[in-house]
């Protein structure tokens, strides 16, 4: 049995964290680390690449198993799922059970053909516009003053004329404040999740759990 | 050049289709799948005479059964039933087989004297050595063989001498001769891939030459590979001679990647089939040509199921 975990982006380690600290297993197959992140996870840089990734995926016969993570964006999630089953229908001879249903919370897991299971999540939360940092600034607690003053900075750089980056990627630069002005200035996410500054109980990261549980065949 | 290939009831294969083929081609896949069914396949084709389809049945596969889900083949080759399709070129020709037409396209012309040359995994005999070798001794092809070896190698090897027991190899500087054994059996079969390289060069450069490789891996180490890779390519497009072989290291796939990597030229010239049994139960083949293959290494992605 083998099986992936394709990521558009680097965002690997940060919700290998999140399955880790929820205690999910690892996908069999893949049980030391070293198997995990060489060989499950697969991080390809944008959508056409996680296109042509699964298409590999679909031609090996030995796969059973695939996650697919991407972003949202400003496409939608229809858009993702669209494009995730054109592929499917290129290289499977027939595509079972892949139909689209507006707001999944859960994102979408079926089995789409014999032997093979196929998991998609579209960051933010399967429903709005957005991307994985939408997904992390989530599980940040409101009442943190750290997020607030965060969000102040931000408006205040938007407000200016140092704003650097395109609107679209505020949402990056605010984790990264938020982040920047952590006890060790500049935390890494992983280790914002492991000191509970973002919380991987929180829903939105449960529901996230359960997909990968309900994607792959574990321990 | 076989272009592309198809084969029915043969072998392992109720039906296979190989769409293209390239000037070199590595086939991948788990032991058992039919690799080498596929280069007998091509074999057979080569043998398009009678005295060829015996002498291919009585040296191969004896004792050897193909399992093959619920289906087991005898331990010959299965002929009365059996159909190819092939496209050499634009020409055409057909071979009969057991009274079985074999519907093909090719030129006699092709293949004047060598058909073919085929490498099988192992060592072969001292005996078969000892009579190849003593058709290249004091012609330009012994001197071919020395010069391919030492740029495989990396030794110096001046001439090789096969006689009754042993091969001796002497080395350039080296006062005397040692033994082809106390130098590896990787050495040996260098030996033997490169006299076969030699030999399937064509008698004239408007022909082309057919060298087949079961698993090319088999005793060399992968600084070795990369270095056969060279050779291979080097003389495949030198002489004009279509390589098929096959493996089931991900390591030999990529070295190969890696040669052509380097060489710009060999990149329209080469490709890896991965052959399996695909989602729907039946044989297939992927076909990996270089741009898929840089894909698969840059997102660190294994040719799996091997």
């Amino acid at each position: 049995m083998a099986q992936t975990l394709i990521l558009e982006g680097n965002e690997g380690y940060v919700l290998s964290e999140i399955l880790k600290l929820s205690d999910a297993q690892h996908p069999t197959g893949y049980l030391s680390n070293e198997e995990y992140t060489k060989y499950f996870l697969k991080s390809v840089k944008g959508v056409s690449n996680v296109r042509k990734t699964l298409a590999q995926q679909i031609n090996d016969p030995t796969i059973t198993n695939v996650g697919i993570i991407v972003d949202a964006n400003s496409k939608g999630t229809k858009a993702r799922f669209d494009s995730i089953k054109s592929t499917l229908t290129q290289y499977l001879p027939t595509v079972e059970n892949w139909d689209y249903v507006a707001s999944s919370p859960a994102g979408w897991v079926a089995d789409v053909a014999p032997s093979f299971r196929v998991g998609l999540w579209v960051m933010p939360n399967n429903k709005d516009d957005g991307y994985f940092e939408h997904f992390l600034t989530e599980l940040i607690a409101p009442e943190d003053e750290s997020f607030l003053a965060a969000q102040e900075m931000l408006t205040s750089i938007q407000k200016s004329k140092n704003q650097r980056f395109p609107d679209l990627r505020a949402q990056k630069a605010l984790l990264a404040l938020f982040l920047a002005i952590q006890e060790e200035p500049g935390m890494s996410a992983v280790t914002a999740l492991r000191k509970g500054l973002l919380r991987h109980k929180h829903p939105a990261a449960r529901l996230f759990v359960d997909w990968y549980e309900n994607t792959f065949t574990l321990g | 050049m076989i272009e592309h290939l198809t084969i029915k009831n043969f072998l392992a294969f109720p039906e296979l289709e190989v769409p293209e083929l390239k000037l070199i081609n590595l086939v991948a896949g788990k032991n058992g799948v039919g690799k080498t069914a596929l280069l007998e396949a091509i074999q057979l084709y080569k043998c398009s005479d009678k005295i060829g389809t015996n002498r291919l049945i009585s040296e191969n596969r004896k004792g050897n059964i193909i399992h093959h889900k619920d289906r087991i083949f005898a331990s010959k080759l299965e002929i009365n039933n059996l159909s190819m399709t092939m496209a050499v070129g634009d020409y055409k020709s057909k071979v009969f087989i057991d009274g079985e037409q074999v519907e093909g396209h090719g030129h006699p012309d092709d293949y004047p004297n060598h058909e073919y040359e085929f490498i099988r995994s192992g060592i072969k005999e001292h005996d078969w050595i000892s009579r190849r070798w003593s058709s290249f001794v004091l012609t330009e092809k012994e001197e071919l063989v020395t010069e391919v070896i030492s740029k495989v190698i990396g030794l110096n090897i001046f001439r090789i001498a096969v006689t009754d027991q042993s091969i001796m190899v002497k080395i350039a500087g080296a006062k005397n001769p040692v033994n082809i054994k106390s130098l590896g059996d990787g050495l040996m079969r260098t030996f033997q891939i490169a006299m076969a390289l030699v030999d399937s060069k064509p008698l004239a450069s408007n022909l082309i030459g057919l060298l087949l490789i079961d698993e090319i891996e088999t005793h060399l180490h992968h600084s070795v590979i990369r270095k056969l890779w060279k050779i291979i390519f080097e003389y495949a497009i030198k002489w004009n001679i279509q390589v098929v072989a096959t493996t089931h290291s991900q390591d030999a796939i990529r070295q190969l990647f890696y040669e052509a990597a380097a060489n710009e030229s060999y990149q329209e010239k080469v490709q890896v089939l991965r052959l399996q049994i695909g989602r729907s139960g039946k044989h297939e083949v992927i076909e990996y040509p270089y741009e898929k293959l840089e894909f698969m290494m840059d997102t660190k992605l294994e040719i799996r199921g091997l």
